[in-house]
């Protein structure tokens, strides 16, 4: 089985721990699989030997969740060696991290914090990202979070500030189509107009995933849920606007069985079908 | 200082201490968009917690375990973007823990879970080598340092902890009552291949290990451990912990 660079255009599925063993056994027609960096940070045992397994039979992506890129610490060296040697070992298609801070003074809140969008941290992050590259090696894609608040000192629109990031630090944008959504019902923006300001080039993927609405006028991004009917229509546009681009569909909490996951990311593959835009 | 910086300081200092200073740096001084940070931010490491440390939660109970999960959170900062480095020192925190008291065993069960979290993530191992240990003269075999396995971890408790870990799995069946007078144990974790075990051990076998693992020579290692157990057979418990895979290694 050929082991392409590329991930294909297709969707593929966010890999978590109760899903190893069936899909091991039945190896489902999916496109790729992302998983979680610091999952398979471990020295060794099962991660890794389950990782390794389904490295045979699938493109990955290595999605990292804690690295803290935008916080004003000291970028920690152990979590990028420990980075650095999952990536040369499994040699993904594509290595994301996220436009967020989740430390301050060495404490962490493991979280993904947004940041406040200002001229300053676009510089920090710039160099940060910068820095991880040639670290690595490699481009890397910056995902845009979801968030419940927006800071008084931002200002510059979050659309803006992503362009942005991957004009300067050549970075690729991860553009998670849920995040747009749910900060566009949390901060009262366009989410097509947050679209058209993202340069084409730059979107190497996309990320599903369903949200909580029970918390009244602000969503929550729990990845608990089908992706909600609004997120779908954003996504056609997103199609429309980039062409087909690698598809994750993620589910974090209360994971369902492995077919009912399949057949939620097969609706993405529907729905670039029905639209028949080309690779991007 | 930056004002990042400051702004990430301020945030942080909501989380922990006090919500309310931050209020005038948000868009709208909407407090309830602080509370849902704190909330998941709280949540996250709850949840890292009660993945490393299942038998734990189900000893007190969901609702007891998050309050103690966020006393925790207060006390024992996240020091590491990884949450598999999380709770490494819940142990101590749950035995200075009023609150938990009225549950003596409780610190050692969390020992033990935390022994079998670092277990299940440890650096693969293989057999130790027989055929080099064949060619070291007899002479100085008293001199050999044998290496334990990566996942291999010693426990004691004056608590019979195995037993009151082994009925609190989900695939448990059988008598669910635990005795606490079975007294004290000596407990041996580690993974062969993927699976992780609890093993009891005699208190010899512990200390031949405990001394092993301390990288003294296996002869002061055999001393020790015949000092507390006379009639331990060392030939059979080396062999068994090197068929095991407990010993994976050696050195003269």
């Amino acid at each position: 089985m050929s082991l392409s660079p590329h991930l294909p255009a297709t969707t593929g599925i966010g890999l978590r721990s109760v899903h190893y063993r069936a899909l091991a056994e039945s190896l489902p027609d999916i496109g790729w699989l992302e998983a979680h960096s610091e999952n398979y940070f471990g020295a060794g045992g099962a991660p890794l030997r389950w990782l390794s397994q389904l490295r045979a039979h699938y493109p990955l992506s290595l999605h990292g969740v804690g690295l803290s890129l935008g916080s004003s610490d000291e970028l920690s060296q152990k979590h990028l060696a420990k980075l650095k040697q999952l990536v040369d070992r499994f040699q993904p298609a594509l290595v994301s991290e996220h436009i967020c801070w989740s430390s301050i003074n060495q404490r962490f809140l493991n979280e993904l914090l947004p940041l406040p969008y200002t001229e300053e941290a676009l510089a920090h992050l710039v160099q940060r990202v910068d820095y991880v590259q040639s670290y690595l090696g490699r481009q890397i894609l910056l995902e845009n979070v979801s968030s419940y608040l927006s800071f008084a000192a931002s200002t510059i629109p979050e659309w803006e500030f992503v362009a942005e990031l991957s004009r300067r630090s050549g970075c690729g944008i991860l553009l998670d189509i849920n995040n747009i959504y749910v900060n566009a019902i949390n901060h009262g923006f366009d989410a097509e107009t947050y679209l058209n300001a993202i340069p084409r080039e730059a979107v190497q993927e996309f990320h599903l995933a369903g949200f909580d609405d029970s918390h009244g006028d602000i969503l929550i991004d729990t990845h608990s849920r089908p992706v909600a009917e609004p997120v779908w229509h954003l996504y056609a546009k997103a199609l429309q606007r980039f062409g087909a681009v690698p598809t994750l569909l993620e589910w974090d909490a209360d994971i369902p069985e492995l077919p009912e996951l399949i057949a939620e990311a097969r609706k993405a593959d529907s729905i670039r079908e029905q639209l028949n835009v080309l690779a991007a | 200082m930056s004002s990042l910086h400051e702004l990430q300081q301020g945030f942080a200092h909501a989380m922990w201490a006090d919500l309310d200073s931050f209020l005038p740096e948000i868009a709208d001084q909407d407090r309830r968009r602080l509370e849902i940070y704190r909330n998941t931010v709280l949540g996250t490491l709850a949840d890292a917690l009660a993945a490393i440390y299942p038998v734990v939660q189900k000893l007190v109970g969901e609702r007891f375990f998050r309050a103690m999960a966020k006393e925790y959170a207060n006390q024992c900062p996240s020091s590491s973007g990884d949450l598999h480095e999380y709770g490494a020192d819940f142990a101590e925190f749950i035995a200075q823990f009023p609150p938990a008291g009225g549950l003596p065993y409780l610190p050692d069960t969390a020992r033990l879970e935390w022994c079998w979290h670092c277990a299940f993530h440890a650096e693969d191992a293989t057999a130790l080598p027989l055929t080099e240990l064949a060619k070291v003269p007899p002479e100085r075999w008293e001199n050999l340092r044998f290496q334990l396995n990566p996942s291999a971890a010693l426990l004691y408790s004056c608590y019979p902890v195995q037993q009151i870990w082994a009925v609190n799995q989900s695939d448990y069946q059988g008598e669910a009552q635990v005795d606490l007078a079975q007294g004290e144990v000596y407990l041996l974790i580690l993974r062969q291949a993927e699976a992780v075990i609890v093993q009891a051990l005699s208190v010899g076998s512990y200390s031949l290990l405990q001394a092993l693992q301390a990288q003294q020579p296996v002869a002061a290692a055999c001393e020790a451990a015949l000092a507390v157990e006379p009639e331990l057979d060392l030939n059979t418990c080396l062999q068994q912990h090197v068929q095991q895979l407990t010993l994976t290694g050696f050195s003269l």
